[in-house]
């Protein structure tokens, strides 16, 4: 799929086949379009647990609910189990120099090793790690990367995902999570029950409310011409919902014995 | 709990507040009215209490500086434990009792109630 296709088919899908597990190479898919996201310091900001649904007990998955995240854990064959690591920039003095010895970080910009050890670690890394609001912070924008990539790439493998809260302690025992790495999302991960384009785009607010030129003042309308050209890509496709949405919203919840 | 009839049913704060939501988010439904309030009404019978007071029962008495309201979880697992129970005991089971179930959680739902059940898979 081309890619600004790939970025107007993602949805959060909520109906999962329940019964198709993800092939292992799809996860390696996403597994390795996240290791390649845009990243600070050229350091791991996230870990991931993969794990199939079934491998956690219905006791289990109950506790993982929140208020919000709800029938869709039942639904999902797979879970990637996303936490962050604020102690990444510890990794700065060698994975920085890495760059420098590439040819990424160069002379022309100021880059050395020297510039590395002697200014960048001590005054900008260090400070950044005693503030655990900025380093938490830091870390979850870094990790946010790696999991568009991973949804993005999932898309184009013909999946479905979803991103939801979880509640941590419902899985302590059996992830053994290192003590330094906070658990921010799971994300569910399977075969769409429903249209994968879920009957449209969701709603999304004018552009120029939240994208400005210079200053707040001036904000930036959209461009019809650029709407077009990217409705011919596929980036932007009807928005939802489909005058089918509500009767296939009917008869999934028909199918899987849900509320309405 | 003195409801005879679901047009008694019907004048229930609660019962307006479903109907009126399930019309507006699931206008697709093959579900009629008349389902939901002979369903209900035999749930209500089951617990023995009016569809306001079993609602009301599952929030938290609100308390000063209160912003929003509280659930009551246990409460909540209570009455998700005797839908489960209706399901069996007045729906016989299976298919047809997870039907009427989903029906009584739905209730809960547009009521702010959030009250799910394992998918059938």
């Amino acid at each position: 799929m081309e890619f600004k296709e790939v970025v107007g088919n993602r949805r959060s899908i909520r109906y999962f086949q329940p019964w198709r597990p993800v092939e292992k190479e799809k996860i390696h898919v996403m597994l390795e379009a996240a290791r390649r996201a845009s990243r600070a310091v050229n350091a791991p900001f996230y870990r991931i647990v993969v794990m199939e649904r079934d491998e956690l007990t219905p006791e289990q998955r109950e506790a993982l609910r929140t208020p919000t995240t709800t029938t869709d854990l039942e639904l999902a064959p797979l879970f990637m189990f996303w936490f962050i690591d604020p102690t990444a920039p510890n990794r700065g003095p060698r994975t920085l120099k890495q760059l420098v010895d590439v040819g990424a970080l160069n002379a022309s910009h100021g880059w050395s090793h020297a510039y590395v050890d002697e200014v960048v670690f001590p005054l900008v890394l260090q400070p950044l790690m005693k503030n655990d609001l900025a380093a938490v912070m830091f870390a979850a924008c870094e990790a946010g990367f790696a999991m568009t990539q991973a949804m993005l790439a999932a898309v184009d493998e013909g999946l479905g995902v979803c991103m939801h809260a979880f509640n941590p302690d419902a899985v302590k025992d059996a992830i053994k999570a290192p003590e330094y790495l906070i658990p921010i999302w799971v994300l569910e991960v399977g075969y769409p029950a429903e249209d994968p384009l879920t009957g449209g785009q969701r709603p999304r607010e004018p552009l120029a409310e939240t994208c400005f030129w210079g200053s707040f003042d001036n904000p930036i309308e959209s461009d019809p011409q650029v709407i077009e050209y990217l409705r011919e890509k596929k980036m932007i496709q009807a928005e939802a919902p489909a005058p089918w949405r509500m009767q296939e919203v009917a008869a999934l919840s028909r199918m899987f014995g849900l509320p309405e | 709990m003195n409801i005879e009839t679901e047009e008694q049913l019907a004048e229930y704060r609660t019962v307006q507040n479903w109907l009126k939501g399930v019309h507006h988010q699931s206008p697709a439904s093959t579900t009629t009215d008349a389902d939901r309030l002979s369903t209900l009404l035999k749930f209500c019978h089951l617990a023995e209490k009016d569809p306001d007071t079993i609602i009301a029962e599952c929030f938290r008495a609100p308390k000063e500086g209160d912003e929003w309201k509280h659930i009551k979880f246990k409460t909540r697992r209570n009455y998700s434990a005797l839908i489960d129970q209706a399901e069996e005991q007045l729906f016989d089971g299976g298919t047809a009792g997870r039907r009427r179930g989903s029906i009584i959680r739905s209730f809960f739902i547009h009521n702010g109630v959030s009250m799910q059940a394992e998918p059938l898979r």
